[in-house]
């Protein structure tokens, strides 16, 4: 049985176009609001990069012929909000960002391109694994290097940033290239579970977190069965408690969470600002630019639904919230329309690995779970992350108009 | 694979519920605690991103302002020291006080309540705070300045309304050098940081025989053509009731304090206000009644007296006088009539529930016994204390003489009843002359 495919009509084209109507409005009136509030003497050259970004998603869409018309508009909403996030709080970077978003729609048709044509997936598994053990490892290599430099450079930062964004890439592909078969070798779940650990051991709970969340969602579509999954989450509960345990760094962040009150100038500091800042919002929110989100760490990057909290509003960020659930259940559902398995494997994990990251980026900012410095999929002001998730949403609105069976 | 993925998809799904869930707790249950939680960031911060607004006296002329000096914004006081206690003072490294602490909130305009402010009024400039309305008077808070002599305190109150039309302070200072001048300020022993006016504590004398009649008179002990006893001799002795707070006559009301006790002065001076935080809108001495045993016959002749542990203000003794003249129903002072924003204006003045303290019969024999008999000038009554090391001189009257309408209360440090008497006189002519 396969799904009924949409058909191309001639209007297809234009589905959703009043969702991307109320991006382009959201980002260009956020944009201004922000600039009549922040940053009035500088020439408004954000709105121009906003409308530029937001523009090329419909441009996209009238490429790619999707006749999908909710799941990439809902992603121009929440690049919307992204961009005039970033303007507000690193206005030096819409720009990269905008570039980036443009960047990435590129990678999306060609991601969407790719998963349309009959490929092999099960011989990419060994070099996957090899070359994800390698992206985990470059951090490491990078640091060593960086002791025999004799300057620092800046650049440690964004390498790690993007070794841990094709880190979380790699563990999608090789999980989907390894599950298509049905059964999984144990030198590939040793390779995956050596790099989850190198990525734990540096401290970055939130990278490992989201590698094993995807497998673990993979798993369980693969196989229906609930107990690999189980013991794989006890297994990373199990090491994350270690790592939470020995590491000095995390001991201290785990202390913050625990009761960020009782240190609130140490420890608890971040957590207690984000809370000061989601509580200062109230309802309605200060309004772009009228907020102090600046005062929170990281309120760019890991924390920026605390940003988004007080100058949006509770409404603002309900609507976020629901603006994900909505692209998770239409990236899901696209991938039940899947006819191949292994394209069906990858739209859901595609979902898993953004759903994932937008929980953990949200539930850490306010406090559910320990804040885990994971970016928020489109929203947060990081580069190389918006590209990856574009090209994820690329590969998401391939599955549906996979039809046959490859294998 | 279908069920299994709509088991994924609602997995998500629910954990974001669970999101939006702790955030809609944070932010609107616990919200108001903490954007207001004295460690949030925020409220400092609001001020440099406000225009504060202004303080202006009744006439609407500027007491205070801000402006733009060098990239920074000052607060800037036109009158100098003349208004520095009432209006205060605003500075980062110092803090508030007096009405730039009272009227934080409204100079600031936090007191709006709109969240998406930032939508109205915004084309590139800053947001502006409230102006302040008070019921002082420049022109005569000027006068009433210059009366005065180097260390001393004076509060003129309109009777109807309790607005306080003049409250003056000397020594001052200028709060537009105030963080220069801070440390000769902080010791020098003239005390010019205290606001004697309101803040300034000081045995009340004979004027207290107010509260003394008052309460003589409410409970039918005398009238005003009663006999009293005066001490002395000859025809100096005898003098009637209507003479004890004019005439040199202090053992009369001893006698009637005595008379009267404990329970019922307190419960007079406190019903008059004194012994109490004033219901003001500037911050205000509450001053103190002792606690006294109603066998202790020589406490009781001292606090009769307005010594032996009664402290008041000069804004007590105003609105005691006040209340006399409005008949005897309370008169609660107060600074700030409106306030003026972009939007209008906004009546603050207080409102006035009627409280009788004394009968109207009793309010106008108090006046009456405030007039010195066969004489002109305005109802008052005038003294000398002893206080700390030093005399200290008390005006408290009423004007104009007929159908008084202000009340005047005048302290002088270290000076003779005399002197207390003439500067009162000269308040009680600017404040006639001024305040029509």
């Amino acid at each position: 049985m396969h799904p009924p495919d949409t058909p191309c009509t001639k209007r297809a084209w234009w589905r959703g176009a009043e969702l991307y109507a109320l991006a382009l409005a959201v980002g260009l009136a956020g944009a201004a609001l922000v600039h009549g509030n922040k940053h009035p003497q500088d020439p408004p050259l954000a709105l121009l990069y906003v409308a530029v970004a937001l523009l090329a998603f419909p441009a996209v869409d009238r490429v790619l012929q999707t006749g999908e018309g909710v799941l990439l508009p809902v992603t121009a909403l929440l690049v919307a909000v992204g961009l005039v996030t970033t303007y507000r709080l690193q206005p030096h970077l819409v720009a990269y960002q905008a570039a980036w978003v443009c960047a990435g729609l590129a990678l999306s048709v060609a991601s969407f391109r790719m998963a349309r044509r009959p490929l092999n997936p099960q011989r990419l598994a060994t070099p996957l694994a090899a070359l994800l053990v390698t992206v985990s490892l470059f951090p490491w290599g990078w640091a060593w290097v960086e002791r025999g430099l004799p300057i620092r450079t800046p650049a440690e930062a964004a390498v790690v940033e993007a070794a841990s964004e094709l880190a979380k890439l790699l563990a999608l592909v090789l999980g989907v290239a390894e599950l298509t078969r049905g059964k999984v070798r144990g030198s590939v779940v040793a390779a995956w579970a050596a790099s989850a650990t190198l990525w734990l051991l540096r401290g970055d709970v939130g990278t490992a977190a989201v590698m094993v969340w995807v497998a673990l969602a993979l798993a369980y579509c693969a196989t229906a069965s609930l107990g690999p999954v189980l013991t794989g989450a006890g297994g990373f509960l199990l090491m994350a408690g270690l790592a939470y345990a020995t590491i000095p760094q995390l001991t201290e962040r785990l202390r913050g969470w625990v009761n960020p009150w009782a240190d609130r100038l140490g420890a608890g500091y971040p957590l207690v600002q984000s809370l000061f800042a989601v509580a200062s919002g109230g309802l309605a929110g200060a309004g772009p630019g009228a907020g102090y989100p600046e005062l929170v760490p990281q309120s760019h990057a890991g924390f920026v639904l605390a940003a988004v909290a007080e100058e949006w509003g509770f409404g603002g960020v309900t609507a976020l919230v629901a603006g994900y659930a909505v692209w998770t259940g239409r990236a899901v559902r696209a991938a039940g329309q899947a006819g191949a398995p292994w394209v069906r494997l990858l739209a859901a994990g595609a979902a898993a690995l953004v759903a994932s990251q937008a929980f953990l980026a949200a539930a850490g900012a306010v406090g559910v779970v320990p804040p885990a410095d994971v970016p928020m999929p489109f929203v947060s002001a990081g580069g190389v992350s918006a590209a990856v998730q574009l090209a994820l949403v690329g590969a998401v609105l391939a599955a549906p108009r996979v039809r046959e069976d490859l294998r | 694979m279908r069920d299994r993925l709509r088991r994924l998809a609602a997995l998500h799904i629910g954990l974001f519920a669970v999101v939006a869930a702790w955030v809609g707790y944070w932010q609107v249950v616990r919200g108001p605690d903490l954007a207001h939680h004295s460690e949030n960031p925020r409220l400092l911060l609001a001020e440099d991103r406000v225009q504060r607004g202004r303080i202006l006296d009744r006439r609407l002329e500027v007491l205070a302002h801000s402006v733009r000096r060098g990239g920074r914004t000052v607060r800037v006081y036109p009158k100098k020291e003349v208004f520095a206690h009432p209006v205060g003072y605003r500075s980062l490294l110092l803090g508030k006080a007096g009405l730039e602490a009272s009227a934080d909130a409204e100079l600031l305009g936090m007191a709006e309540a709109d969240s998406w402010r930032a939508l109205r009024a915004r084309a590139g400039r800053p947001r502006r705070g409230l102006d302040v309305v008070t019921t002082l008077d420049a022109r005569l808070q000027r006068e009433v300045w210059l009366a005065l002599g180097p260390r001393a305190g004076a509060v003129v109150v309109v009777a109807l309304t309790g607005g306080v039309v003049a409250s003056a302070s000397r020594p001052g200072f200028d709060p537009n050098h105030l963080e220069e001048t801070w440390a000769e300020l902080r010791w020098s022993p003239a005390l010019p940081l205290v606001d004697r006016a309101l803040s300034g504590l000081y045995p009340p004398g004979r004027p207290f025989g107010i509260v003394v009649l008052s309460a003589a008179l409410s409970r039918g002990l005398v009238t005003l053509h009663s006999p009293v006893d005066c001490g002395g001799s000859g025809t100096q002795r005898i003098h009637l009731v209507r003479d004890v707070l004019t005439g040199d006559c202090d053992r009369a009301l001893i006698q009637m304090g005595v008379a009267l006790g404990g329970r019922v002065l307190r419960e007079m001076a406190e019903a008059l206000g004194l012994g109490q935080l004033p219901a003001t809108d500037v911050p205000a001495a509450a001053g103190g009644f002792p606690e006294l045993d109603e066998r202790d016959r020589d406490a009781l002749a001292r606090v009769a007296s307005g010594e032996g542990g009664v402290l008041v203000s000069p804004l007590q003794m105003a609105a005691v006088a006040a209340t006399v003249a409005r008949g005897g129903e309370r008169v609660s002072p107060y600074f700030v009539t409106a306030l003026r924003g972009e939007l209008g204006v906004v009546d603050r003045t207080p409102a006035r529930p009627a409280m009788r303290i004394l009968a109207p019969e009793v309010a106008h024999a108090v006046v009456e016994a405030m007039r010195v008999s066969g004489k002109g000038g305005v109802p008052a009554v005038s003294g000398v204390v002893r206080a700390a090391k030093e005399s200290v001189g008390w005006f408290v009257g009423l004007a104009p003489a007929q159908r008084p309408r202000l009340a005047v209360a005048v302290l002088v440090e270290g000076a003779t009843e005399e002197v207390a008497n003439r500067v009162g006189q000269k308040v009680v002519e600017a404040a006639l002359r001024v305040v029509r």
